[in-house]
């Protein structure tokens, strides 16, 4: 980030490289419906304010607050407004994929060849996320699929990070007794 | 619907459930974990693996040239913008727009603060004149007759230009005189010529001053009142003439100048016993009570003139206020007095002239008053007893 500041337009490449997949991960975790959009928009926003970047923190730990807030934002707009059902068949056989399979098999990526349990775990995995609480679901994919640290997530959710670990821990729980059979 | 897991432990404990499992993810060994909580590390170890394994979502590459595009045209512009320009955002931002006005309030305060200076309020009586006095003594020292002049005693003849103040130096000459007259109303201090002290005054020892100039001064001492005891050394001199300029006394510079003179009987005497090893300090000692004469705030030589003659109009006009009972003349040098009395600058007097003048004014007034009274009353004596009509005259 000092290099881009700097002037070093390549800067921006490698942290583009090193933060775009995570942070789409964790979009989607959120349940960004474009995580797409929200990965553009929050590397704009870098883009544009990097002068307000003090170093004060981390560099990840800013970029996730602006995909936190983006992902906010998207979802309280979608929930007013009319889209597609993700159950609902696409295109007009009514036993082909529905949206949510199309999107679901966007996040473990386009790789056809995946295993049938892979595939089961994957889903397994996602219906137990999407049970567990929000900031339970926030901190445990902060953790486990953006790698960050627990002080940078109490930084970001402006907790204490005694609480961020209690949240992981009931995290943990939940999901071990989801996935009980894949463990 | 979500259900909130029941609460398990406190967050302390939690914190060391998950520190615990950190450290077997990392690594750690199993026998490390107590024994409490292993079971349950083991499955969440055995989670987050099967979860690495996964892979990252795809970014779509038009994202990717959507942002490198808009990074390289935003590192492009900071260099393309002018330095005027890059200085102006620099400078619009709350820290330096704060400390500019800042700046710009306390320097605001700072001019429009009244100037509280003492010397622009007011100023000793002394400075106001001082031009004046500084005309006058080239005047002054053309004048023999003034005992003034008399004292001037210079080493070298001084070519003054003629004096522009040369008609208020007349009355210096007449003051001189009425000093040794000694009104009785000023204080008994001796005389003191201010701008006798540009030279070497007399009173310092013997100089190099040609013996004519000396004799006249002598006589001229010798014609003025007798002042207090001459101090037995000079030093005594200098710090008593000193003490009674500070302490303001009325025409002092007349009152100084006496006191000197009349130092010279010993001067001369001192002079001729040791005159080569007393020039040199006295002479210091004369710069230095010549220095201190022109700081000290004493009354100019034409304020000083003309002082003397407002004091003697004034001692004169309570002279013939003492001798007086007629209210209304009483008023009428009352007035005079209180104008006589700022015009020599004698603030008390004035102020007493005032009271007094007031007073009278009452007494004129109430007296009126009763005549008024009384000649309203007269025309009815037929309906009054005779007692009553003597009781209304008291």
């Amino acid at each position: 980030m000092e290099r881009y500041l700097a002037g070093d337009a390549r800067a921006m490449a490698v942290l583009y490289d090193r933060h775009a997949r995570p942070l789409k991960a964790f979009a989607m975790q959120q349940g960004a419906q474009r995580p797409d959009d929200v990965v553009q928009d929050a590397f704009l926003r870098v883009v544009k304010n990097g002068q307000g970047f003090k170093g004060q923190s981390k560099f990840r730990t800013w970029l996730y607050t602006i995909a936190r807030n983006l992902c906010v934002d998207a979802s309280r707009r979608d929930r007013f407004r009319k889209g597609p059902s993700l159950d609902a068949p696409m295109g007009s056989d009514d036993d082909g994929p529905t949206l949510g399979e199309r999107v679901a098999s966007d996040m473990v990526g386009s790789d056809a060849s995946r295993n049938t349990a892979d595939k089961q775990f994957r889903e397994v995995f996602d219906a137990a996320m999407e049970k567990l609480p929000e900031e339970q679901r926030e901190v445990f994919s902060l953790r486990e699929i953006s790698g960050l640290s627990f002080a940078e997530i109490a930084d970001l959710t402006r907790c204490n990070e005694n609480t961020v670990k209690s949240r992981m821990r009931y995290a943990l729980k939940a999901l071990r007794d989801a996935l009980a059979d894949f463990v | 619907m979500v259900q909130k897991p029941p609460m398990t432990g406190s967050e302390r404990d939690d914190a060391a459930f998950i520190d615990a499992y950190e450290r077997r993810k990392a690594g750690a060994q199993a026998g490390d974990v107590p024994a409490e909580w292993r079971a349950e590390v083991e499955d969440f170890v055995r989670i987050h693996q099967r979860l690495a394994a996964e892979p990252m979502p795809d970014v779509s590459p038009a994202v990717r040239s959507i942002i490198l595009s808009a990074a390289a045209e935003a590192t492009r512009e900071p260099m393309q913008q002018p330095l005027f320009t890059r200085l102006l955002h620099l400078l619009m931002r709350p820290g330096p727009i704060l400390a500019v006005m800042t700046v710009a309030a306390l320097a605001v305060a700072v001019a429009v603060r009244p100037d509280k200076s003492p010397s622009s309020s007011s100023l000793p009586v002394g400075a106001v004149a001082s031009a004046p006095e500084v005309a006058e003594r080239p005047a002054l020292q053309n004048q023999p007759a003034a005992p003034q002049a008399a004292v001037a005693l210079e080493e070298k003849p001084v070519d003054v230009p003629p004096a522009p103040a040369a008609a208020p130096a007349a009355p210096v000459a007449a003051p001189a005189a009425n000093v040794a007259e000694g009104p009785a109303a000023e204080p008994a201090a001796p005389a003191k010529p201010s701008r006798t002290f540009a030279a070497h005054p007399a009173s310092l020892g013997p100089t190099d001053s040609p013996a004519p100039e000396r004799q006249v001064a002598q006589e001229d001492a010798k014609k003025l009142p007798k002042p207090s005891p001459a101090p037995q050394n000079l030093d005594e001199a200098l710090r008593d003439d000193r003490q009674q300029n500070v302490a303001g006394a009325v025409a002092t510079g007349q009152a100084t100048a006496s006191k000197p003179m009349a130092n010279h009987a010993d001067l001369a005497k001192d002079s001729a016993e040791d005159k080569a090893g007393y020039a040199a300090p006295k002479a210091a000692k004369a710069q230095a009570y010549r220095q201190e004469q022109d700081a000290a705030p004493q009354a100019p030589a034409q304020v000083q003139a003309e002082r003397p003659a407002a004091t003697d109009a004034t001692s004169e006009l309570k002279a013939r206020l003492d001798k007086t009972a007629d209210p209304d003349e009483r008023v009428a040098l009352l007035q005079k007095l209180v104008a006589a009395a700022h015009k020599s600058g004698d603030a008390k007097t004035a102020k007493w002239a005032q009271e007094q003048l007031h007073a009278a004014e009452q007494v004129v007034s109430r007296n009126r008053a009763n005549v008024q009274q009384n000649r309203a009353s007269a025309p009815q004596p037929q309906n009054q007893e005779p007692g009553k009509a003597k009781a209304e005259k008291r």
